[in-house]
């Protein structure tokens, strides 16, 4: 059977996370926009924004890329692996681009 | 028994749908080194049989066993050739070969025609070598059993002959194939069986597939 090494598998979920990569990092800045332009009040209708997104990402994918899941199946990485690890990579990082422009001062405290 | 030695087995499967009974009286046996083909008519459960093994679809009962161990989901001795392609059309003919280590020397001297094709895109080649780069992946992979779904579809018969032997020449594991190329598929197989009517009924020769209907009588 495959010795599958953990860089092997961590390089294969990224070949999947490019299915959603870039739709991510548009809703993520899309989100950090807004959050620039109306504080931190505006955090939560962007938190639903980002969850409805990787719904319909989800989605999208599971009807047009669904015989892609044999691939990495065949590889050892699970469904349930391939999304958790890239949405969890994708908020984080989203998360991230938030804290760091509070903490620059891009985001205000308050309404303008 | 040896422990390295795997055995597949699948039986007490019931699947409905709607009305209909899809699979009902089923017993396959498949070792490591051994060929085992399904041969059936369209819409007869084949397809829907090797989803069972791969845990993929959920029928009303089944007992699918390695080595005696009953397994509910995918398992990683098991890999699985679906009907349609499955690989990421991003990815380069070295990337799959890479993944499923596969030395591309053994690529070459297997085919040397195709020698080009490595360095190209997935989604870049025709329909019959997508196929020809699946199948000789997961002929070439390391899992212990191979589901092959109509694994010679597309493939044009020059590289046809050259992957049956390929099949063959692996004893270190077990392969289940449908095909509806049954000569092909009878011609490799140490074992057959035919489906038909939601059971599976042992094949030795092309009459016992004209005795059945699946074949014209000649």
């Amino acid at each position: 059977m495959y010795k599958n090494s953990w860089h092997k598998q961590i390089r294969r979920i990224f070949t999947f996370y490019r299915n959603h990569f870039l739709i991510g990092i548009v809703i993520s800045l899309l989100c950090l926009w807004v959050l620039i332009s109306n504080g931190l009040i505006a955090f939560q209708g962007c938190f639903w924004l980002k969850l409805v997104s990787y719904g319909i990402v989800y989605y999208f994918i599971n009807q047009l890329r669904k015989n892609e899941y044999h691939y990495y199946n065949n590889l050892g990485l699970k469904k349930s692996v391939l999304w958790v690890t890239t949405l969890s990579i994708d908020f984080s990082t989203y998360i991230l681009m938030i804290i760091a422009s509070y903490r620059i001062g891009w985001i205000p405290h308050t309404i303008h | 028994m040896d422990p390295t030695h795997y055995t597949l087995e699948i039986d007490s499967i019931l699947l409905d749908f709607g009305r209909r009974r899809l699979l009902s009286d089923i017993y396959i046996k498949c070792g490591q080194g051994q060929i085992t083909t399904l041969i059936g008519r369209n819409g007869s459960g084949k397809s829907c049989l090797m989803q069972i093994i791969m845990g993929e679809l959920n029928p009303l009962s089944k007992s699918v066993r390695i080595n005696h161990k009953s397994i509910q989901a995918a398992h990683p001795a098991i890999n699985y050739l679906p009907q349609s392609h499955f690989v990421p059309g991003h990815l380069r003919v070295m990337d799959v070969f890479a993944d499923h280590q596969i030395s591309e020397a053994d690529f070459e001297a297997d085919f040397p025609d195709l020698t080009t094709i490595i360095q190209q895109r997935f989604n870049k080649l025709s329909g019959g070598l997508k196929r020809l780069v699946e199948v000789y992946a997961l002929i070439k992979s390391a899992a212990a059993f191979s589901l092959l779904d109509e694994p010679f579809t597309q493939i044009m018969p020059v590289h046809m002959e050259k992957i049956k032997p390929l099949i063959k020449a692996q004893k270190h594991k077990g392969f289940l194939i449908t095909d509806h190329l049954y000569r092909d598929v009878l011609e490799i197989a140490d074992t057959s069986y035919l489906l038909q009517n939601g059971k599976t009924w042992p094949v030795k020769s092309l009459e016992d597939l004209q005795s059945r209907g699946y074949i014209p009588q000649l």
